[in-house]
């Protein structure tokens, strides 16, 4: 591909990208989240996005010819395949069928030979030997091809959308998109192998992903994107993920850099009380926390997916059914009522942005200013004894907060859908600080999105602390980052505070916490698994 | 297995409820068994290719096609110019026919490429354009018909030359003639019907050995439809053979097989188109869009095709419908056409996504056995055949709109669902 470039509505995204890759190369495509990576694949595989949007700049050569690619299955014609990071499959299909979706083996009959090959009968057996073969060469002897898709695990999903480019006769490229994100450690292992092993036998793959010690263990070579240009394609030997890293940032970055720590939170009187809370919510059940919260503090709630810290906070906000007692400044919580609790200044801000965080059709004003309006009736402006929506104000408070957290936007009024995750993220935290409260609760502010707007987003949180005096109790699956703004952390084990540590207590202890009960678990014998699905 | 047991209900509560008040209506009415069995018969032959008309559509993903009015339009233009025309007899319902599938497929191309413009509005839209175009229908043959267009037939046309009669009679070789080509008893009737399914049986399992080289047994077992088809058949045209009241009430009721072998053409092409690649694609669009469009399969073109295919269906369905009737409401008589072809479909255990021939016939059975017994047990009950009349009119649009809810909560449990296994 040469000197690619790309415009979405006005905003470039794509500046003269230039990468190469041979045949039966693996290259690993990097960069942060709004990086420019998806849209490059996207016209390399002439999605409709692209045309729809405008087109793009440049050219796509390849096997050394100039070649026009207007919608997918002009590239599947060249034998590009690619595996999308949202499943591309039939759920109600059995998973030979997804393999040759759209290539299925047909047999003519009568009415075929007049009217056209369309209507040629399907062959399933033979679609079903063809799908055997290529799972077979992917090492799942295991999986039967005649099971419907959704049946099987995520990780086999990922498997069946590899499997189905490779059973391509002409597949020459594979683009792969951030494919060991919902794989377990074995799983990845076991399908970056194999496709280390196709790659031997001349097809090449461009691998997406976040995970650098893959990246630099399997591809040979990398190309950096960083703010829609490419700041290099350089080999994989002797990279570290550290330079890879500074690569993608452009700056030199400390992963895990401790704030300073604050004096006061160890004396802040206690602000919530927290006694036997038990939470229904499906898969991070809480069965019986207890648990102070001072006031002023960043407390942490840390733990392993599925044993309920999420819970906590969705618990005490409303979201799902919960009982037990919780106290605000001494008074009872009723936590069934949502809107009572959001007016006590207590705000959420939830780990599911795109479900329950955003409204991703309105735009990002909207999404800001929306529970302030709603709660505080705040942006309404009285005329005639009717109130309307004062937009003025609203706009002029997200252009702040637009520059304040840096959300990379066209205007606030684009639609949040067409936002990256972590800008997402931001606009979800802009949305909680409309309402100015006084306890914010956090659950995943970084899952899923890079590390420029990580550490945007964990530094604005202890600034919120510090300047604000902001209570603030974030939920997270990622320790490092707990242990680097938090003043307290709790772990929650089996949906039980197993312990509270602070920051600084070395790693091991912490481990020791979350592991506690599977110690226990092989004492007592006790089965609890069916909660423990990994996230 | 209890769990299963459960949801098996659950899934078919609309079925089985039809059931239930089709027993307890038929119980009611009083009525013998022939006469039932009669009225269930002529029922369904002359209903069934309009409730058929509907499947394509709904594996496509389009939902129910309301649109089938349109259609339905297009067998009425068709019998119209036959009676004008004055051919009757094989050439008139050959020449119906060919102007049933040219019409259709210009109706329906225009109706196809419209939804396309409406992807995800298909219903709200079939209907809407159901009422426009019954509307587009009265003006060109009420008012445009011999003003502007020049035509003139006293027969049809009212008495000062403009606009149609409001009802047309036919001619007495177009009146009932699929009906008289060739009639014989029910209990005949179901040996035929056996012998052709398990006809169908053996061709299919000949092809299976001779493609496969699998035994004789095993590729029968592997046509699971089929085999399960040619039993039901069989074992009704035993029952009725081996029970000497039964068989007595069914020699009272005769079977049109004219109209009987075209349904079962029609709906042996309907399966067929979906084995094929055609039919392949056609639900992988109805199961998913984003998926089809990436995997390089036309959608817009397979849309289209369902919805013409659906429309042709819908006029030679109507045209079979009206020769039976004998006569026609020129501007009445497919105003309800879509509402109770879909309710029948409903009834049988289809929904917005899934539909099989076996849902047509069961369904047709079910809706219109409740339709013309209710207002005679409502007669024998409260000595009013009113109240039965509005019972029937309050059940087809209570059907629908049970279906549709149940639909929306199913989605509902099922996304949930996801979200915990998810999690």
């Amino acid at each position: 591909m040469r000197n690619i470039g790309k415009e979405y509505y006005g905003v470039r995204v794509l500046k003269n990208v230039s990468i190469r890759l041979k045949k039966g190369q693996i290259l690993a495509l990097l960069g942060e989240n709004g990086a420019g990576k998806s849209t490059l694949m996207n016209i390399l595989f002439g999605m409709g996005v692209i045309h729809d949007t405008g087109g793009f700049e440049g050219e796509i050569i390849f096997e050394g010819k100039e070649v026009k690619i207007a919608k997918p299955s002009d590239a599947s014609e060249l034998g590009i395949g690619m595996v999308h990071q949202e499943f591309m499959l039939i759920d109600g299909y059995e998973i030979a069928e997804n393999i040759r979706l759209n290539r299925e083996i047909s047999q003519g009959n009568i009415l075929s030979r007049i009217f056209g090959k369309k209507l040629e009968l399907l062959d399933r057996r033979a679609m079903r030997m063809e799908a055997r073969k290529t799972l077979d060469s992917l090492g799942l002897e295991a999986l039967d091809e005649t099971v419907e898709v959704e049946n099987i695990s995520v990780g086999y999903k990922q498997f069946v959308e590899i499997a189905r480019e490779l059973n391509k006769k002409n597949i020459k490229l594979v683009v792969l998109d951030e494919p060991t994100a919902v794989l377990t450690e074995g799983e990845a292992k076991q399908f970056l192998d194999s496709v280390r092993a196709f790659s031997r036998q001349g097809i090449s793959f461009i691998f997406i992903s976040h995970r650098l010690e893959e990246a630099i263990e399997y591809a040979d070579t990398a190309a950096v994107l960083r703010n829609g240009e490419l700041v290099a394609q350089c080999s994989m030997e002797g990279m570290t993920a550290e330079k890879l890293s500074e690569m993608m940032i452009g700056r030199t970055v400390e992963l895990i850099k401790r704030e300073e720590r604050q004096e006061s939170a160890k004396t802040g009187g206690i602000l919530f009380s927290i006694r036997d809370l038990h939470v229904a919510m499906p898969g991070e059940r809480v069965k019986g926390v207890d648990l102070d919260i001072r006031e002023g503090e960043i407390l942490g709630i840390g733990g392993l997916a599925g044993h309920g810290k999420v819970g906590i906070a969705n618990g005490i906000m409303g979201m799902y059914p919960a009982s037990g007692t919780v106290l605000y400044r001494g008074e009872p919580l009723h936590m069934e009522d949502t809107l009572g609790t959001l007016k006590k200044k207590i705000m959420f801000v939830s780990e599911d942005r795109r479900g329950v965080g955003l409204n991703l059709e309105a735009s990002i004003e909207l999404n800001t200013v929306i529970a302030a309006l709603r709660v505080n009736q705040e942006y309404l402006r009285k005329f005639a004894g009717i109130r309307f929506y004062d937009h003025r104000a609203a706009a002029a408070y997200t252009a702040k907060m637009i520059k304040e957290i840096d959300i990379r936007c066209t205007s606030g009024s684009q639609p949040c859908k067409r936002l990256s995750g972590g800008n997402q993220q931001k606009v979800s935290i802009a949305k909680a600080l409309a309402m100015d409260p006084e306890v914010l609760f956090i659950s995943e502010p970084t899952r899923g999105i890079d590390i420029g707007a990580k550490k945007l987003i964990l530094s604005y949180l202890v600034k919120l602390n510090r300047e604000r005096h902001m209570t603030i109790i974030m939920t997270s699956s990622e320790l490092a980052e707990l242990r680097s703004v938090c003043d307290r952390i709790a772990i929650v084990t089996e949906g039980k505070v197993a312990g509270i540590l602070g920051p600084d207590e070395e790693e091991y202890k912490f481990g020791l916490l979350m592991s506690s009960s599977i110690q226990k678990k092989t004492g007592e014998g006790e089965n609890d698994e069916e909660d423990k699905t990994p996230v | 297995m209890k769990g299963t047991m459960t949801t098996r209900l659950k899934d078919n509560a609309v079925t089985i409820l039809f059931a239930v008040l089709c027993i307890g209506s038929i119980l009611c009415s009083g009525q013998p068994m022939s006469y039932i069995i009669n009225e269930t018969a002529a029922r369904i032959s002359r209903n069934a290719v309009l409730i058929l008309s509907l499947i394509l559509p709904v594996l496509c993903g389009m939902g129910l096609n309301f649109s089938i009015v349109v259609g339905a339009m297009a067998g009425e233009i068709a019998l119209i110019l036959i009676t004008h025309w004055n051919v009757g007899g094989a050439l008139g319902m050959l020449a119906a026919a060919v102007i049933c599938i040219l019409l259709g497929s210009l109706f329906g191309f225009a109706v196809g490429k419209l939804m396309n413009r409406a992807v995800g509005q298909e219903m709200i839209t079939g209907i809407i354009l159901g009422y426009f175009s019954i509307g587009l229908f009265d003006l060109m043959f009420l008012i445009l018909l011999g003003r502007v267009i020049p035509f003139y037939d006293e027969e049809l046309m009212l008495a000062n030359g403009i606009g149609l009669k409001n009802t047309i009679a036919f001619h007495d070789d177009v009146k009932n003639y699929l009906d008289n080509i060739w009639r014989i008893t029910l209990d005949w009737s179901l040996v035929y019907a056996a012998i052709g399914a398990v006809a169908v049986l053996l061709i299919l399992t000949v092809r299976r050995k001779r493609n496969y080289g699998e035994t004789f047994f095993q590729a029968a077992t592997r046509c699971r439809r089929a085999a399960i088809t040619a039993g039901i058949l069989a074992a009704a045209a035993i029952i009725v053979w081996s029970i000497p009241a039964l068989r007595l009430a069914c020699q009272g009721t005769q079977v049109p097989m004219a109209v009987g072998i075209i349904t079962a053409l029609l709906c042996l092409l309907t399966t067929f188109l979906t084995r094929t690649k055609l039919g392949q694609d056609i639900r992988t669009t109805g199961h998913n869009m984003d998926v089809a469009i990436a995997s390089g399969i036309n959608v817009g073109r397979c849309r289209l095709f369902s919805i013409m295919f659906s429309t042709v269906l819908a006029a030679l369905g109507q045209v079979i419908y009206l020769q039976n009737m004998g006569n026609m409401n020129t501007f009445s008589s497919h105003e309800q056409v879509g509402q109770y072809a879909i309710a029948a479909l409903l009834v049988g255990g289809a929904s917005i996504k899934k539909a099989s021939i076996g849902h047509v016939f069961l369904g047709a059975a079910l809706f219109h056995i409740l339709f013309f017994t209710s207002p005679l047990a409502g007669n024998r009950l409260f000595g009013d055949a009113q109240i039965g009349e509005y019972f029937r009119v309050f059940v087809g649009y209570a059907v629908i709109t049970v279906a549709l809810v149940l639909y929306g909560l199913k989605q509902t449990a099922q996304k949930r669902r996801n979200e915990e296994t998810k999690r």
